[in-house]
């Protein structure tokens, strides 16, 4: 036998595993002729030794009870929702369908509305930039563009949701050299900001005033229930696979310090 | 629940999937050690492990019924489906994960080795050490050899079974082993050993 037959081998030997007693000796004498070989082999054996040892020590590891609790209770769910006649589910799809049509009309005949009476309206001189910053609460908006993901936005003074104001940049467009001006959005909001509907920020672990004093961001980010779950909210377990739009607010120090929920 | 040991998975399956919570119980006690310990050998995360093996059970309960039979057994179907489960977690936590300390210069490592040469009150200790040790090397590992380091070593499963979940040759599956095992030696090897000794090196030019 060489180097290279035994090498080939040499995992079976270690490892303790069955093999042919011809090959088993020859690598046993190989192994008295060639010093490299047996110090690889006696490597092999400690790493088994060891792998074992590991193995052993988590022999007794296994899951928490409180898992086995809970998917039991989803299973139990599950079942209960398999329970309605399949004749009135159709019906209860048939209803959402209907109003979400219903809604998506409304939402297009509003903004035929919006826009065309907007562009026929006649508004002053654009007001400085700086102007457009704030808002009438006074609080400062930095929001960027609503739609994109990854956005940032500074602290809110307040955990709610109507604190944190947006500003979309509608398209200015001048005529005459600035003396009339049209304005394509209608209320400088975007259309799908405007859609969403949110809940208020709720603290994650403890929060007070003063930690949010060196400024902040809330940052749109998509959670697995799973881990709104491991935030200690209660979550529906039958929907599990899908995901949550959220809004966090980050401190300065990059710990996340609230989150609410966006649809 | 005593009645039903005999049942094979496939059998408490059926029964799960006409609605039996008692079968679903039967199954996750059967089954969930090893999923549970395949996730944390793999991610060295309890938080994962648990995550995982309560996804890879969800996906029991809403798609069981594609569970099929011919394909292998149920215990290396939900291996499986944890495997997937994890490298998908491991992929999205990659820039999170917990830098794994690696050896400073002449900072001696414990080698296995030593589990080897029992005596002296200090055993329990260097064993608790070199079990840490060998845990912080797999977690090291590249995840394609460290799947089959627990698979193989740590769960004690052959080639064939493990190449079944992983849904490769078994040929695969032995090359990687190769592999990993001596990667797993480099990483456990002492400092000392593993660099040339350069005094060695320095005599020679001595001489020469």
């Amino acid at each position: 036998m060489n180097c290279q037959t035994f090498e080939n081998i040499i995992d079976s030997l270690a490892r303790e595993q069955l093999i042919e007693t011809n090959a088993r000796q020859e690598a046993q004498r190989h192994t008295e002729e060639c010093p490299e070989c047996a110090v690889r082999l006696a490597d092999e054996r400690s790493l088994t030794v060891g792998l074992q040892a590991l193995a052993q020590d988590m022999q007794t590891v296994e899951a928490p009870a409180r898992i086995q609790k809970e998917l039991l209770a989803a299973f139990q769910q599950r079942q209960v929702v398999q329970l309605v006649p399949r004749a009135r589910r159709w019906s209860y799809l048939g209803a959402a369908a209907a109003v979400l049509l219903m809604g998506f009309a409304i939402g297009i005949a509003a903004w035929n509305w919006n826009s065309n009476g907007v562009q026929r309206a006649e508004i002053p001189p654009p007001t400085p930039a700086r102007s457009a910053e704030t808002q009438s609460s006074g609080l400062p908006v930095t929001a960027t563009d609503g739609g994109s993901k990854g956005k940032r936005e500074t602290a809110p003074s307040a955990l709610t949701s109507s604190a944190v104001t947006h500003r979309h940049s509608g398209t200015v467009r001048r005529r005459n050299a600035g003396q009339t001006t049209s304005v394509r959005a209608a209320n400088n909001l975007d259309n799908s900001t405007a859609n969403e509907v949110a809940t208020d920020f709720m603290p994650i672990g403890y929060v007070n005033s003063q930690s949010l004093q060196d400024g902040g961001s809330v940052v749109r980010v998509e959670l697995s229930r799973s881990t709104i779950v491991s935030m200690g909210f209660a979550v529906n377990m039958d929907r599990y696979g899908e995901r949550v739009k959220a809004d966090v607010l980050m401190g300065a120090d990059g710990l996340a310090r609230a989150i609410r929920f966006v649809q | 629940m005593e009645t039903r040991k005999h049942l094979s998975d496939a059998e408490l399956l059926q029964l799960m999937l006409t609605g039996d919570a008692e079968a679903l119980a039967n199954l996750y006690e059967r089954r969930q050690r090893n999923i549970y310990r395949f996730a944390l050998q793999m991610s060295g995360s309890t938080t994962i492990a648990e995550d995982i093996t309560q996804e890879v059970f969800l996906v029991l309960i809403h798609d069981g019924a594609n569970f099929d039979i011919a394909r292998g057994s149920l215990n290396n179907f939900l291996l499986g489906v944890a495997r997937n489960h994890v490298l998908r977690r491991l992929q999205r936590e990659r820039f999170y994960a917990p830098m794994i300390e690696t050896k400073e210069h002449g900072e001696h490592e414990l080698l296995p080795r030593e589990l080897t040469s029992p005596g002296g009150p200090l055993d329990d200790l260097a064993r608790t050490e070199t079990i840490e040790s060998v845990r912080k090397a797999v977690l090291a590992l590249p995840e394609r050899y460290r799947e089959v380091v627990v698979l193989c070593d740590l769960q004690e499963m052959s080639y064939a079974e493990t190449a079944e979940i992983l849904g490769c040759a078994v040929g695969t599956v032995r090359s990687r082993l190769h592999r990993a095992r001596a990667l797993l030696i480099n990483k456990l090897r002492p400092a000392h050993e593993a660099e040339p000794a350069a005094a060695d090196l320095n005599s020679t030019r001595c001489f020469a």
